[in-house]
């Protein structure tokens, strides 16, 4: 497989949208609703430690994907079987995504639209740039998420007449379990789900900067969800956790002069776009990786069935975006905490118990 | 069956082509057995004039004179070749048994280039390019004259590029004269050309020029691997060269820029560039090209940047407003029309309340009717120019809105693209595309449709390669250096350095952190010219 190269620039671009991807629009920790904007700085700032142990891996095997250094660990077979697991979990990472942003369009824009229609075009863009490459992704995401960001750094303007800074109140009066339970989920998802950022490290073309890189990344991501919620609160107040959509609907409410409103297809548009990115990343992640499991030269001929493959498994799994919500309360903290924590951190235990990883890598 | 017809099709044409290469030809001693040659393969043209004449002192040796009729120049031939020849006197007190044609060359000829050859395919050639041919019986040898002279045309204001301050010169579509201007304009022994000819039947000749020490080495080498793969028949433009060397033959988007003033390409060969000359046309070739290219026009530099950063942006506008100003038109009015404030809506409902078709439909067709009105508009005969304004302006626009066939606002709308779209006119043909993808992806699909499309042209877009340089460089992915001449137009000043990726054998253009009214603090440039 041709290596191809980003810079640690265009991978903190990369986390970014990941992170951002699917969460801007279907927020979860709903039950903190007042006090999310602090809890995703919470988040944040575990999340930074889940990526700073992820990352050891990646320091002690530099150069290998999550799935190669699996190998090397678990050996061919059960390494295999790992990397197998991980491809369910990136599969139902896009599937997700996917399935929210349908949701979203379905539900808001096209009520009349059949499921498919909304979904085809969107799985030929994905696969044709898949199919292009991760250097081509991540160049089309630059302008992207510069857009994204500086619509939100923007919306803060937008809101200033109808935002009130007595909805924020009350801090913090939540019971400390609630609290710690949506920190954890928070930072499992969207942050943990960067975990899948792993098989893209070896093509960074300085590996040296890729901690501080991602780092950024999930800084910045933090930061902007934390100002979009923080604004979303401010506007709607209590009211806000009735919505499905919270940080699509308070667009809505702008009223600039009578002429600016209902401004929300401008945001719609633009968080789609961090889905795109996000389902593309999540495409491509799972065609190279199958490539490696199965010792493929190219992976191209793979991203049109797997496209298809998301298009499915999004649209069994959560066929309803009531099921989908349960499924984030009550699912996805385990499911996340398996594989974003407990699955990386065993390799690494594995890995250490066997010595030295330069041997390893040799043989 | 099919495979095997092809075969004999094949054959039967190798067959055909194969006793052509004779191109090891000598000349024969024999005056009397070349000029047959020659008439065999030339024919009886009748340009062709071939002068016999006595040389050397008496008795002499016949000799002969061809050229091609038009294509030298009169003058030349009779008063620097055929006058010193002909005057008995020159010959002096040489004897009979002489190296004729080496005598003529350096003592009598008042000629500048002089060329001795022995290959009969070559001196053809020459013939055939606007020498003059001096042969003599009992040489196996000739001279080439350089007599070239033909009917030009002036230099002139390109008609295509228009610009209102700073030069007015155009290329020609003599390689030459274009040559000349451009290194008019970059005096410096840095600035090199390299020729080739091109073309099995046209013998075209295309030149390369570069700045040594700016260019990338690697970039010329491809360039001129590149040209030199092609084979094909005859070159007439440009285009034909950047057909076969583009990186992207099949996408929509030309790699390949071109342009007709000397100073948009002395300014691309001093940012490292490669400029490709083809002899008969003025267009010249220049890569690697870039998309934001196709936004920058020679007036950028030549007013007050503040200024031209306004006049850029307005054409990024303009052409972000001529690809999606039908579709997202066609959007906000079929899905969205919540976006439109109610005043507005309402207005644009009355108008088109009534009409037969939908907005897509009415977009489209109106679209396409002003696109056949342009193309009848430029290959029309002057004096028909009338008629087309009329029937477009009065029977296509007002009548068929008072008619209630389409709504005022589509006519708005497309008179409005129709005057975007020539902002940028090197984007011309990916415009009118993408705008009628984009319009039919609106009505199918609303914002939502667009945006696919969109993200799929920036997909594309992102692909792109121009010679190794990403098409959408200082953009995807962000060059923030080079920004500076993209996002505004920076002073002159400010434009401390190349564009990262096509210059940077050579990156500083001038002393970087110089500002002028402050003291001198700049480091030296690098650059030595």
């Amino acid at each position: 497989m041709t290596k191809e190269q980003i810079s640690p620039r265009q991978l903190t671009f990369l986390v970014m949208s990941f992170t951002i991807g699917s969460w801007i629009v279907l927020p979860s920790g709903l039950e903190a609703w007042q006090n999310l904007w602090l809890i995703i700085l919470l988040a944040m700032g575990m999340s930074l430690v889940f990526a700073y142990l992820c990352l050891f891996l990646f320091r002690r095997y530099p150069g290998k994907t999550l799935f190669e250094i699996h190998e090397i660990v678990y050996g061919p077979v059960i390494g295999r079987l790992f990397s197998l697991l991980f491809m369910w979990f990136f599969l139902q990472i896009g599937a997700n995504a996917l399935a929210v942003f349908v949701t979203l369009l379905k539900t808001r824009v096209f009520t009349a639209t059949p499921d498919l229609a909304l979904v085809i075009p969107w799985v030929i863009t994905v696969v044709y740039g898949c199919r292009r490459g991760l250097e081509v992704i991540a160049r089309c995401n630059e302008p992207l998420i510069l857009a994204t960001a500086g619509l939100i750094l923007l919306s803060v303007f937008l809101v200033l007449n109808i935002m009130e800074l007595e909805n924020l109140y009350p801090f913090f009066n939540l019971p400390l379990p609630t609290v710690l339970w949506n920190t954890l989920g928070i930072s499992l998802f969207p942050f943990g789900q960067n975990v899948a950022i792993l098989m893209l490290l070896p093509q960074v073309n300085r590996p040296q900067k890729v901690r501080t890189a991602i780092f950024w990344g999930i800084l910045a991501a933090g930061g902007l969800l934390s100002l979009l919620q923080f604004l979303a609160v401010s506007v709607f107040g209590k009211t806000g956790e009735l919505f499905v959509f919270p940080t699509y609907e308070f667009y809505r409410m702008i009223n600039i002069g009578q002429v600016f409103t209902r401004l929300e297809l401008i945001p719609l548009l633009n968080f789609l776009t961090m889905g795109f990115i996000k389902i593309m990343l999540c495409l491509y992640i799972l065609a190279v990786g199958t490539a490696q499991i199965f010792n493929l030269r190219v992976y191209q001929p793979l991203a049109f069935p797997l496209g298809v493959m998301i298009l499915f498994v999004a649209q069994q799994l959560y066929p309803s975006i009531s099921l989908h919500l349960e499924y984030i309360k009550l699912a996805q903290p385990f499911f996340g905490l398996f594989f974003s924590l407990f699955l990386p951190l065993l390799t690494l235990g594995v890995s250490f118990l066997r010595g030295s990883a330069q041997r390893e890598m040799k043989s | 069956m099919f495979k095997m017809f092809w075969r004999k099709l094949r054959l039967a044409h190798q067959r055909k082509r194969a006793p052509a290469a004779r191109s090891s030809r000598d000349l024969s001693p024999s005056l009397a057995v070349n000029l047959k040659a020659f008439l065999q393969e030339l024919g009886t043209s009748p340009d062709l004039i071939i002068r016999h004449l006595t040389l050397g002192p008496r008795p002499g040796r016949t000799g002969a004179l061809l050229f091609i009729d038009g294509l030298v120049d009169p003058q030349v031939v009779n008063r620097d070749v055929l006058f010193p020849l002909l005057n008995e006197a020159n010959w002096g007190k040489n004897q009979g048994d002489i190296d004729l044609l080496a005598y003529v060359a350096d003592n009598l000829l008042a000629v500048g280039e002089i060329e001795r050859n022995t290959n009969f395919r070559q001196t053809m050639q020459a013939l055939l390019a606007g020498n003059t041919i001096l042969m003599v019986d009992g040489q196996a040898e000739a001279l080439l004259l350089a007599s070239k002279g033909w009917e030009k045309r002036a230099i002139r204001e390109p008609e295509a590029e228009q610009i209102i301050l700073g030069p007015h010169e155009g290329f020609t579509e003599n390689l030459r004269t274009n040559t000349a201007l451009l290194r008019r304009r970059i005096a410096t022994a840095g600035l090199q050309f390299e020729e080739m000819k091109l073309g099995r039947r046209t013998q075209t000749t295309v030149a390369i020029a570069y700045l040594k020490g700016v260019v990338n080495e690697k970039l010329v080498e491809e360039v001129k691997t590149r040209l030199k793969r092609i084979n094909i028949d005859y070159i007439m433009d440009a285009n034909y060269l950047s057909e076969f060397i583009t990186d992207a033959p099949y996408s929509l988007f030309p790699t390949i820029a071109s342009t007709e003033r000397p100073d948009v390409a002395a300014a691309k060969v001093l940012e490292g560039r490669v400029a490709i000359f083809v002899d008969g046309t003025p267009l010249v070739n220049t890569v690697p090209t870039l998309f934001v290219e196709f936004f920058q026009s020679p007036d950028d530099y030549n007013f007050p940047y503040q200024y031209a950063t306004m006049i850029r942006w307005f054409r990024y506008l303009s052409f972000t407003l001529a690809v999606l100003g039908p579709a997202f038109f066609v959007a906000l009015g079929s899905y969205h029309q919540e976006l439109i404030p109610t005043p507005l809506l309402l207005t644009v409902k009355a108008a088109t309340e009534g009409t037969p078709f939908p907005l897509v439909i009415e977009m489209v067709v109106m679209g396409l009717v002003f696109e056949i009105l342009r193309e009848a508009g430029v290959r029309l005969a002057r004096p028909f120019g009338q008629t087309i304004s009329i029937v477009g302006a009065l029977v296509i626009g007002e009548a068929a809105v008072t008619a209630g066939l389409v709504g005022a606002p589509t006519i708005i709308v497309i008179a409005l693209t129709a005057i975007t779209t020539f902002v940028v006119p090197g984007l011309l043909g990916p415009g009118i595309y993408l705008r009628l993808i984009y319009t039919i992806l609106a009505g199918v699909l609303g914002a939502y449709g667009i945006l696919t499309g969109v993200l799929f042209t920036l997909l594309h877009l992102a692909s792109l390669r121009s010679f190794g340089i990403p098409y959408m460089a200082p953009l995807m992915p962000v060059v923030p250096a080079d920004l500076k001449d993209v996002v505004v137009r920076a002073p002159v000043w400010a434009l401390w350095t190349r564009p990262r990726l096509i210059g940077w054998p050579q990156p500083r253009r001038q002393p970087i952190g110089y500002v002028p009214d402050q003291e001198e603090k700049g480091e030296e440039a690098g650059d030595d010219g």
